[in-house]
């Protein structure tokens, strides 16, 4: 009896994981086909097989790869920065928006997009610099012989509404300019290219191994801080690693792709009512089902009221959240 | 045989800057059974974190084996001595097994995962803490006596020398209490082990301790074998009660038990 129960666990871990890989192929193949122009298997098959000329190769490197890749990494990056946040801060309702992520980088885009429109082409940069200096802030606030988590989830409401009113007084003084600010904010895919793969790409190779470093000790941190401490963990080093490493991921993804809220608090709650806290599971899970939904709603957002596309944030929410009550009515049930 | 295991030499514990303890010397051997008695707020936990390396000593020094605790590497630490705090808390979807399993972090490399050997040491604690039939359960699913002992197994699974438990029956009835008690003695006979353990128990405290330390208002109050400590002087002063201090003989053993009671008659 006993035995079955296990074989049951590990057998529902596998499937989360393998199924995830399938759908993920699944998506990034749709998300390939899908758009403006349908590109069908047959050319997407040859393109890959190295045909290197025609329409199809065109719209599949230049458009649809990188924007599927950086939708795909986006979503990883938030959904595992999140999924750390919530273990190392042992707070369910961690998101890397708690730690400043979204505010800093929304503020100094918006900075730039207003106040220097003609140099859009370095609102990542400042989004990603806006929010690691954000991030920074929150750090020193919280600070007390190390990390304190309760600290820090203060100061982050802190200096989220410091930052969000700094984004009110912009769209008071330039309510004229705050058009192009407005998509940013809810944030999405469109024109994305090769360049921002490779600006996400390093954060997201970290996040990987990091993961594969750090899951012990994060189900280690999920036992409360002097357990942690008794099994041979420095906790303060691996809690400020860890909110660095993850600080890094969202902004990395935030820069890239926008504001888009939702999947760094929601999916890893989804894939922990699907495999269990054991990070050693849910990291790796919450990673591709991260990348499986934004990549998918990416997809959906630009093909569904075509030739309009609405930014993916939006349709995500709409989606997800009533999605993930129902897990919630379900797991009560269970 | 018997040796020092873990001494405190002149240890000053503060929380901030309120100093809770000023220049304690303790020495524990190896084997042995010691129990913390005081009133709340004496500073017994406090005792057990700076043996445990959760506090670092303001000044002064806890030696593991003549060797300075906070010098050593954490998880070599981790190797010989397991704690158990008061209120431990784990996600209620982890299994039994998962949480012994834990207790064995200590012994992974950072890239390697678990081998035959850390299995031999989870099957090992499941089976000396009676959790074998029950370790796929989720803790959500346990008993309050069994999810201490899914804790006692995690801290087994450590391959302690030495144990430290911060009041280990609280919140357990009569039954899992004795269980509870029992089973540590027997850790202490077979595997040589050294428990140090907080107790608000007076009773048990004296049954199954082989030495008593008594604590009030960060001092030291009284230190040495259970019939030196467990006296109507000593328990009175500490906890400002009356005390009255008998036998009983049961089965050809004799236990000392106390019963407390105030100065006001009602």
């Amino acid at each position: 009896m006993t035995i079955k129960q296990d074989d049951k666990r590990s057998k529902q871990r596998f499937i989360v994981l393998g199924s995830g890989f399938f759908l993920l192929f699944i998506t990034m193949f749709f998300s390939i086909s899908a758009g403006a122009v349908h590109v069908s298997f047959p050319e997407i098959t040859s393109v890959f097989m190295g045909a290197m000329d025609g329409e199809a190769y065109r719209i599949i490197y230049l458009l649809r790869l990188p924007r599927t890749i950086v939708a795909g990494l986006v979503g990883a990056n938030l959904a595992l920065a999140g999924c750390i946040l919530q273990g190392v801060l042992r707070n369910p309702l961690a998101d890397p928006g708690i730690i400043g992520v979204s505010s800093g980088a929304g503020l100094f885009a918006m900075l730039i997009m207003v106040l220097v429109p003609e140099q859009t082409i370095l609102v990542p940069v400042a989004a990603f610099l806006g929010a690691v200096l954000a991030t920074g802030i929150v750090f020193l606030l919280s600070w007390e012989r190390g990390i304190n988590p309760l600290r820090m989830i203060l100061a982050g409401v802190a200096v989220a509404a410091f930052f969000g009113g700094g984004m009110s007084a912009l769209m008071i003084f330039f309510p004229d300019r705050i058009q192009g600010t407005v998509a940013w904010m809810a944030g999405g895919f469109q024109g994305r290219s090769w360049n921002h793969v490779r600006l996400l790409l390093p954060y997201s190779v970290l996040g990987t191994v990091g993961t594969m470093l750090f899951y012990k000790q994060l189900n280690a941190l999920q036992l409360g801080d002097e357990v942690a401490v008794g099994v041979g963990i420095s906790v303060k080093r691996t809690r400020v690693i860890l909110i660095v490493a993850s600080a890094l991921l969202a902004a990395s993804a935030v820069s890239v792709a926008g504001l888009l809220g939702f999947v760094g608090l929601i999916v890893p709650h989804i894939v922990r009512l699907l495999v269990g806290s054991d990070h050693e599971y849910l990291l790796p899970c919450t990673a591709v089902y991260g990348a499986i939904l934004v990549m998918g709603a990416d997809t959906v957002a630009r093909t569904v009221f075509n030739p309009l596309e609405i930014p993916v944030g939006i349709f995500m929410a709409f989606l997800g959240a009533p999605f993930f009550l129902y897990l919630l009515r379900k797991g009560k049930h269970k | 045989m018997t040796n020092t295991s873990l001494k405190m030499q002149t240890v000053c514990l503060k929380y901030r800057d309120k100093t809770v303890f000023k220049d304690v010397n303790l020495e524990f051997l190896q084997p042995e059974i010691v129990s913390i008695i005081g009133p709340n707020g004496s500073g017994k936990s406090t005792i057990l974190k700076a043996l445990s390396r959760i506090l670092t000593p303001a000044s002064g020094y806890v030696y593991l084996q003549n060797e300075s605790l906070q010098k050593m590497p954490t998880e070599c630490v981790a190797r010989t001595i397991s704690i158990l705090p008061q209120s431990a808390n784990a996600p209620g979807d982890m299994t039994v097994r998962d949480l012994t399993a834990c207790g064995r972090i200590p012994y992974q490399t950072l890239w390697g995962s678990r081998t035959l050997n850390d299995d031999a040491a989870i099957d090992e604690a499941l089976d000396i803490t009676g959790l074998t039939k029950l370790q796929n359960r989720l803790l959500n699913t346990l008993s309050g006596g069994e999810k201490q002992r899914a804790w006692l197994s995690m801290a087994l699974a450590q391959k302690p020398k030495i144990l430290l438990l911060d009041e280990p029956t609280t919140y357990l009835d009569v039954k899992h209490q004795l269980e509870l008690m029992e089973l540590i003695v027997r850790l202490h006979r077979e595997c040589d082990m050294t428990i140090i353990m907080v107790l608000h128990d007076l009773n048990h405290a004296a049954r199954y301790s082989t030495r008593l330390i008594a604590v009030k208002e960060g001092i030291v109050v009284a230190d040495g074998k259970v019939q030196e400590v467990f006296t109507v002087r000593v328990l009175e002063e500490l906890y400002d009660v009356q005390v009255v201090v008998t036998k009983i003989e049961r089965d050809g053993c004799s236990y000392p038990i106390c019963l407390p009671y105030t100065k006001e008659n009602y």
